[in-house]
């Protein structure tokens, strides 16, 4: 019966190497976790769930390319958010991130992707999650391997959240220290101070040590997440979503003191046919309506609550999405996957306004957008420049860097 | 080997064996199921549990699974694309309410049915051959192989494949449902081969085109005079073109032609294929070896697996045979094989609502912990090629035993929030008070007598959890004794 999915597998894998940690540790890590990563720095990755599109995100307004290649989902140049200095404009819908990026605290990354890039989800969700392009993936994703091989968080058990019902690739580590949060009020509803007397420990039982070892793991989450309740969060104006309710628990647990040192969580569903998704194949416009407000809401608040609270100098956020879209749209009031697309980053710290080069609807291969910042070079610099680690013991030796961040 | 108690096979059984049987069989060792094995030996006590089996009458169908079915999205040539697109929106949300009620109603079964071991067997061949209602959304259908399941599963496994080869369900879930002489796909002779029979590596690509041709000639078609009078529009896809369920041979459609499939040659058809794959070895081996994962027995020297091989063989695949044997076996009583099996979450809900005889549990709300769980019915894992690979996998992600823990307030109809979302705030009692509907008898039970219906493996303290729980409030302290037992990792097992 092949019936167990290789995603279930990986979060199995990165279960089992956990255990002997919840056991001995668990206790001790959230007494002391406060104290020790508390000046700690963190990464928050943000999935924008699909492909988002570039062209429709930083809108090149004075290129006819564009308007003649869009005809009916172009963004008109008076409705853009222009950018001083340059002949591009956010989309309208973005107006809270405008604010961030006037304020200094949010940029744009420009033409991201890598070369022969995939229009695959699967593949495209594989590369920029393991921060490989090799035919083979690692089995771990890059910020698992950082967990596994070089963050100072000792035997932590949730140095790496994910807010999701499974770990997906990026946290994927060998030493099993992310955890996924799908559930957090059923979490919140475990007993966590139960002192039943276990007369069977040292009774040869496998699988209620394994057991008992899971429960230990899931105790230590809940006791962070009970902890991070005392967090501000309710203060801003989180958005009311799964996304929006992610951001704000991350927000509370940074604010909290919790060691946890990196978090996942993403916007969009492809779970739900009604929800909007990235990847805009259909209505287009009417997605990134509601996609891009509830993003730079989730935003503004994350960077309010942090700033309030005075995390936003230890906090680094970055994007990620499985590609941008073709420059041409299609039938349905949309676009086809595409190639090189844009990353957002944000944080005390962040290189603000708009990085890298803009497109060059000049030079378009196959209908996509050509790369010119391999995303390689991104995740480098904030290995190297945000989290202090030489970016090679991660991502091999051939990455260059691409500066986000104001070391 | 290594026993509970040094009985042998014609002795009856102890009070803990026949605890442990009916753990793995039945669901849950309820005092009425303990009391009618009273003084049986293992053989008598499997005959007893087959008999009652035997002799449960079947359920009536759910309400959305009566009548004849109609395909509300037939693709007409007088239908617009918009009218068409609107109509199939429309379909979309009235089939998933047609599919949950199917679900409520085997899921009542499941929790409440006088016949658990044959709720049991249905819920292990609903995981080995497969389900997906994202591919068959017919409630009738689906109602229809779940039927199918119940009346066949004592029997034998050749019967049981040549049934669901033509079985409207699996006919649709393979895609079988108009496959074609001239138009001829791998993936139903590799969907029979890999899930149903052999296994991967069992077999030839050879084989495959073989068996392809075997499976052609089926279509399921309107019941005679009940054709629609419209004209369908030939080019739209399968789905909006079945005008019923009915499985009819179109001989014009059928590859007569000898096959040669694992070795021998004969003008195979789709039952008699499946009949000849049936037989193989490496079928019964396979089909041994996960008829022991669910029952939780552990076989470390593979003497059962080569027992039940023979079995399979001087039987003709005998179900109820492979349980005899599996029953007759020392690894099913050996202490190795006890208190290993995680329970699925189906296994923990039907166990949970017979041990506290719970009459009517809230379905929709199980339902929706089940599916937070891992186990949504109808619907198993990677689109229904395969099943749910059970033990340690029920609680990976590791968040999904937060979940199991939740199982008392799932069945006082009480679930907290699921999701990310912020809950909505609280109405009515506060905090975590509620009342699970446990039988009446059991109200006045001892913490001891409680702990002991509930039954979790070795290790819980009864005295220290009604010390636990003693700053409940009177009302609800035998509900949070009984949740505190359920958020235990003993009562993960049986």
């Amino acid at each position: 019966m092949s019936s167990i999915t290789r995603r279930d597998l990986l979060t199995w894998f990165a279960l089992t190497p956990t255990v002997p940690f919840f056991v001995r540790r668990s206790a001790e890590a959230t007494t002391r976790g406060s104290e020790s990563t508390h000046d700690g720095r963190v990464v928050v990755v943000l999935r924008l769930r699909g492909g988002n599109d570039g062209l429709n995100t930083v809108v090149p307004v004075r290129d006819d390319r564009y308007y003649r290649a869009r005809p009916t989902i172009a963004i008109p140049g008076r409705q853009a958010l222009r950018i001083d200095g340059s002949d591009l404009g956010l989309n309208p819908w973005l107006a809270d991130v405008r604010r961030l990026m006037d304020d200094g605290h949010a940029g744009i990354v420009q033409g991201v992707g890598y070369p022969r890039s995939s229009r695959s989800h699967t593949r495209a969700t594989e590369i920029w999650e393991t921060g490989s392009v090799a035919a083979k993936a690692p089995e771990h994703g890059w910020l698992g391997r950082y967990l596994d091989h070089a963050c100072e968080c000792g035997d932590e058990p949730l140095a790496g959240v994910q807010f999701a019902e499974s770990l997906g690739r990026t946290l994927a580590s060998a030493s099993g220290r992310s955890a996924s949060i799908g559930h957090p009020e059923l979490l919140l509803g475990m007993d966590t101070a139960a002192t039943v007397a276990d007369t069977a420990r040292g009774r040869r039982a496998p699988r209620l040590d394994y057991l008992r070892q899971v429960d230990n793991g899931l105790a230590h989450a809940a006791r962070q997440l009970h902890r991070a309740r005392a967090g501000t969060g309710g203060d801003f104006d989180y958005p009311d979503t799964a996304f929006g309710q992610s951001l704000r628990w991350t927000g509370d647990m940074i604010e909290t003191g919790c060691p946890t040192r990196v978090y996942y969580v993403s916007i969009g569903s492809f779970d739900t046919p009604s929800a909007a998704s990235f990847d805009t194949h259909v209505d287009q416009l009417a997605k990134h309506r509601i996609l891009f407000t509830e993003l730079g809401r989730g935003l503004r608040a994350f960077a309010r609550h942090l700033r309030r609270s005075g995390q936003l100098d230890r906090v680094l956020l970055l994007t990620f999405s499985d590609f941008g879209r073709l420059v041409a749209e299609n039938r349905s009031g949309g676009t086809e996957h595409g190639d090189a697309g844009l990353l957002f980053v944000m944080g005390g710290r962040v290189r603000a306004g708009l990085l890298g080069e803009p497109a060059n609807l000049g030079k378009v291969t196959r209908g996509g957008l050509d790369a010119t910042v391999d995303f390689r070079d991104v995740y480098a610099d904030v290995l190297q420049h945000w989290l202090g680690i030489d970016p090679a013991a991660i991502l091999g030796n051939e990455v260059g860097s691409f500066p986000i961040v104001n070391a | 080997m290594n026993r509970i108690q040094e009985h042998t096979a014609d002795d009856a059984l102890s009070a803990a064996e026949r605890r442990h049987l009916l753990r793995r069989l039945a669901f849950a060792a309820t005092p009425e199921l303990d009391r009618s094995l009273q003084g049986l030996s293992r053989d008598e006590a499997l005959s007893a549990l087959v008999r009652a089996t035997r002799q449960a009458p079947y359920p009536e169908p759910p309400e959305a699974a009566r009548g004849l079915w109609r395909n509300p999205v037939l693709r007409f040539t007088d239908l617009s694309d918009a009218d068409f697109e609107s109509i199939v929106d429309r379909q979309a949300e009235n089939a998933r309410a047609a599919i949950d009620d199917v679900r409520r109603w085997w899921l009542a079964e499941l929790l409440t049915s006088p016949a658990p071991l044959r709720e049991n067997l249905v819920l292990f061949l609903h995981g080995v051959f497969g389900s997906s209602t994202d591919s068959v959304d017919a409630p009738h259908a689906l109602h229809g192989r779940n039927a199918l399941l119940r009346r066949r599963c004592l029997g034998t496994v050749p019967d049981l494949l040549a049934s669901l080869v033509i079985d409207p369900a699996m006919m649709i879930q393979i895609g079988m449902d108009g496959h074609r002489r001239l138009r001829v796909s791998d993936r139903p002779a590799k969907l029979v081969l890999d899930h149903w029979t052999v296994g991967e590596g069992a077999y030839e690509p050879r084989d495959i085109e073989e068996l392809s041709r075997a499976l052609t000639g089926w279509l399921l078609v309107a019941p005679e005079g009940r054709e629609p009078a419209r004209a369908l529009d030939r080019r739209a896809p399968r789905a909006a073109r079945r005008t019923g369920l009915v499985p009819t041979l179109q001989p014009a459609e059928f590859d007569a032609g000898p096959k040669t499939i694992l070795g021998r040659t004969r003008s195979f058809d789709a039952r008699s294929a499946v009949r000849w794959l049936a037989s193989q070895e490496a079928t019964a081996r396979r089909f041994g070896r996960l008829l022991m994962t669910h029952l939780g027995v552990e076989d470390h020297d593979a003497a059962l697996e080569t027992r039940l091989l023979a079995t399979y063989r001087t039987t003709g695949g005998s179900i109820e045979a492979l349980l005899r044997e599996i029953v007759r076996s020392d690894a099913f009583w050996s202490e190795s094989s006890r208190w290993t099996l995680i329970k699925s979450p189906v296994h923990l809900a039907a166990g949970a609502c017979r041990q506290l005889g719970i009459p009517s549990p809230p379905l929709a709300e199980v339902a929706r912990w089940l599916e937070a769980s891992g186990q949504t019915l109808f619907d198993t894992p990677n689109n229904g090629e395969g099943g749910w690979p059970g033990q340690e996998a029920w609680v990976a992600p590791a968040a999904r035993l937060a979940v199991r823990y939740h199982l008392a307030a799932a069945l006082a109809g009480r679930l907290p929030a699921l999701g990310l979302q912020r809950p909505d705030p609280p109405t009515g009692e506060a905090g975590d008070a509620f009342a699970v509907p446990i039988e009446t008898a059991l109200r006045e039970a001892s913490a001891a007598a409680l702990l002991e219906r509930l039954d979790p493996a070795p290790g819980l303290d009864a005295e220290a959890i009604e010390r636990e729980v003693s700053g409940v409030g009177l009302p609800h302290r035998q509900s949070a004794f009984i949740r505190r037992v359920m958020m235990s990792p003993q009562y993960q097992l049986a």
